[in-house]
């Protein structure tokens, strides 16, 4: 069992694992119900899935420059993702798609309140 | 190798014909942000796979330039999406003084 054949069945799981967090993101993003927790769901295949398809393609590809490359793009996918899901949530919150029943906390609405505004409901 | 990477493609495929379902049903225009995000990751794990099973480097740009795309592409939507404010009917209430920070919310 020699270096290269390891890192190989390390890619292929890697490759497996990522494309099953892709299905299971696909999967949650039809079965829930508001956008929220489309969102939670979404946000899986957006970084770890992701995240584990970079990894088994480097451990596949095995040079510095497509190591170096599939880092940064698995860094500006850390640091992008995030921003886009916030966006979208407090988007849906503007957009009144927010059930206030279906959150535990929801501070946003008493921050509001207590500014003493009409909050969004 | 080529076993594991057919059973990764159906299931890349399985995923984004669910995420074309709800780009097509999505009942707000959000939930088609976040279907048309996932369904470009879904892209992206696709080339990755072609080259992995290639093993060539020439995608790697490709792969790149798709996540920067698919960012600046959701957030431009998501912009023209949301409305100014959190308030109830923004536009037609008029603010005699500037809104004022709430309690317990930390400066930063």
């Amino acid at each position: 069992m020699t270096w290269s054949s390891v890192l190989d069945v390390a890619g292929a799981v890697c490759l497996l694992l990522g494309s099953f967090l892709c299905m299971a993101g696909a999967v949650g993003l039809i079965r829930f119900p508001d956008t929220l927790s489309r969102l939670h769901a979404a946000t899986k295949p957006q970084t770890l899935g992701l995240i584990l398809i970079l990894a088994g393609l480097a451990s596949t590809l095995r040079t510095w420059a497509a190591v170096t490359t599939l880092v940064l793009l698995a860094a500006t996918q850390f640091f992008t993702s995030p921003v886009s899901a916030h966006l979208v949530a407090r988007a849906a919150y503007r957009n009144r798609l927010v059930d206030p029943e279906t959150l535990e906390v929801d501070e946003l609405s008493d921050a509001l309140d207590r500014s003493g505004r009409d909050s969004t409901r | 190798m080529t076993i594991v990477l057919g059973i990764s493609l159906a299931m890349l495929g399985a995923a984004a014909a669910l995420v074309l379902v709800r780009l097509f049903r999505g009942p707000s225009n959000l939930d088609r942000i976040v279907a048309a995000e996932i369904l470009l990751v879904i892209v992206i794990a696709g080339v990755a796979l072609e080259s992995a099973r290639q093993r060539t480097t020439t995608y790697l740009p490709l792969l790149m330039i798709l996540g920067l795309v698919g960012f600046v592409g959701g957030v431009a939507v998501t912009r023209f999406m949301s409305r100014d404010s959190d308030e109830h009917d923004a536009a037609e209430v008029d603010h005699p003084e500037p809104r004022q920070q709430p309690e317990g919310w930390e400066q930063s």
